[in-house]
């Protein structure tokens, strides 16, 4: 469960394709550039769940 | 002038934290572990701070928007690397935490020692760190020099060149100072200064210039070709952001800071928040594209020779939009962003140096402590000085084979801790013979010149040079462990 969790986000960051594009912009700025940072925040959120429901093996 | 002044002002702070840091949960500054780990103390908050503070260095102000500014979207790979970086870490660094804090271990070197029991490999890793860590000294250097060459531009007829490596010698002096009295502690406290600054700046400066400029359209209309990736570089953004985030905890440096944690809990709740940190990373990425819609900004560019043009492209952005009392702020932040990483990169060279004499015997327990602290004199040092004899282009390509180095020691560290029988004259070989192919490749792809270009073409498209070289080391580590498993079998 704990590696499950870690593996998530970079398997969404590793799926290009699946966010290399222009639109939807905000203010301007390319789907590209956005979505990548709001996927930081997203990860965070991913490993906080790991650290916290993960089993504890460290 | 003002800028100047601020300046100046907040460097005194900035060293006085730095002096003060010896009392700073004090301990007995003449055990290694005190000085070189902050005596093992610091809690969640201080310990993101102090390993944002490893990842938020003049290599991400200045290399990062400069690629950008440059090249376009394939250097925003530095967003996945950091987001899949602490992936890694809470994968292997809580395991590595909990071997070496039963075991007081100081550095990944006293691991392979205790692991695999091997001189050779031990000092031959110590030695890689080093390597690895010098050219990324040089980096924060080249990355300070910048600065004050920004803040200098005002004034004219003087010698300016001259001035910024007077200030400069000046400013890594007092670090090496506080370096050698306060150890980790002094760097933890200004790491914490340094961060508020840099975050400010940050955040500010993203709000205020979309805000001043009406978005990002016009940036983007300016340079249309960047508004998302070439396929053709997919498969280069992705080798550049996975070996990046594993080579990341594997510096010196970054070991150094997950060791100082008080327990294992601290040290993955802080990791687990590190990716947060990494939106002040993409806004500095993104200033290298946002530069093109303002146009003081530009014509201040147009000044510089474009060679370095896009070194300047932070600091440049801040002064030609900003009150010069602000830019006073924000190019010190960017200026110690430099200094504290500088630091804690020669604190952990000087702990490498140590398993090295420890393991030639040269040094006992009683002298080690002041034989580390004089050494990260010294690692300050040798890199100002090769900044000061060669062009800065030249330490950036010694940077990038130091990445692919460094990645070389992957299979010792973080396949070690979990695999407890490989081989360890195949690790020694399959790190040697992954610098060789490594070294080979990335002279081949830059026809043997100035090292530029880190890809190598294949049929998938372009990748990063490091993930061949990592095969190669891996398949040698694992067929030489598959051996020793039958050969052992078969014997008994």
């Amino acid at each position: 469960m704990y590696y499950i969790l870690l593996l998530i986000p970079s398997i969404v960051y590793i799926l290009v394709f699946f966010y290399n594009h222009k639109s939807p912009e905000l203010l301007g700025l390319p789907f590209f550039y956005w979505f990548q940072i709001l996927m930081l925040i997203i990860t965070s959120i991913f490993y906080a769940l790991a650290v916290f429901l993960g089993k504890d093996d460290g | 002038m003002v800028s100047i002044t601020v300046f100046v002002i907040l460097f005194i702070v900035f060293s006085y934290l730095g002096l003060k840091g010896k009392d700073f949960r004090a301990g007995d500054l003449d055990l290694l572990h005190e000085w070189a780990l902050g005596g093992q103390k610091f809690g969640a908050w201080l310990l993101w701070f102090l390993i944002g503070a490893d990842l938020f260095t003049a290599y991400t102000f200045i290399a990062v928007p400069s690629g950008l500014f440059a090249k376009g979207p394939v250097f925003f790979f530095a967003v996945p690397y950091v987001a899949m970086g602490f992936g890694v870490a809470l994968a292997v660094m809580p395991k590595f935490f909990a071997i070496s804090k039963e075991k007081c271990h100081i550095t990944a070197v006293d691991f392979i020692k205790d692991r695999y029991n091997s001189k050779a490999l031990a000092i031959t890793i110590a030695i890689v760190g080093i390597l690895a860590e010098l050219p990324y000294i040089a980096l924060q250097i080249v990355g300070m020099k910048v600065v004050l060459a920004t803040l200098l531009m005002q004034f004219k007829g003087i010698n300016q060149n001259l001035l910024n490596e007077i200030s400069l010698s000046i400013a890594f002096l007092i670090l090496s100072w506080f370096t050698y009295k306060s150890g980790l502690r002094g760097a933890t406290l200004t790491a914490v200064l340094k961060d508020f600054l840099i975050l400010g700046t940050v955040l500010i400066l993203i709000v205020y210039i979309p805000l001043h400029y009406h978005g990002f359209y016009e940036a983007f209309n300016i340079k249309k070709e960047y508004a998302s990736l070439n396929p053709k570089l997919i498969s280069a953004y992705i080798s550049l952001s996975l070996m990046s985030a594993l080579a990341l905890f594997l510096y010196p440096h970054a070991i150094t800071g997950c060791l100082s944690s008080s327990d294992v809990k601290v040290l993955k709740k802080s990791i687990a928040f590190l990716p947060v940190y990494g939106i002040g990373l993409a806004i500095l990425a993104l200033f290298g594209v946002l530069i093109y819609e303002v146009k003081p900004a530009m014509d201040m560019l147009n000044h510089i020779p474009p060679a370095a043009r896009g070194s300047f492209v932070v600091p440049v952005l801040i002064t030609s939009t900003m009150p010069q009392w602000f830019s006073g702020v924000a190019l010190l932040g960017i200026f110690i962003g430099g200094l504290v990483p500088a630091s804690i990169m020669a604190i952990a060279s000087s702990n490498l140096m140590v398993n090295i004499l420890r393991e030639l015997k040269l040094s006992n327990p009683s002298n080690e402590t002041k034989l580390a602290k004089w050494f990260s004199f010294l690692f300050k040092l040798i890199p100002l000085m090769f900044v000061f004899l060669v062009p800065p282009t030249f330490a950036i390509a010694l940077q990038l084979i130091g990445g692919i180095i460094i990645l070389q020691t992957l299979p010792s560290i973080f396949l070690g801790l979990f695999i407890k029988n490989l081989n360890k004259e195949s690790l020694l070989v399959g790190l040697l013979a992954g610098i060789v192919v490594g070294i080979y490749e990335l002279e081949a792809v830059n026809h043997f010149g100035l090292i530029q270009n880190v890809l190598m073409p294949t049929s998938f498209g372009p990748i990063f040079i490091g993930v061949v070289a990592l095969g190669v080391n891996l398949f040698i580590v694992s067929i030489g462990s598959i051996f020793q498993y039958i050969f052992r079998k078969s014997s008994r």
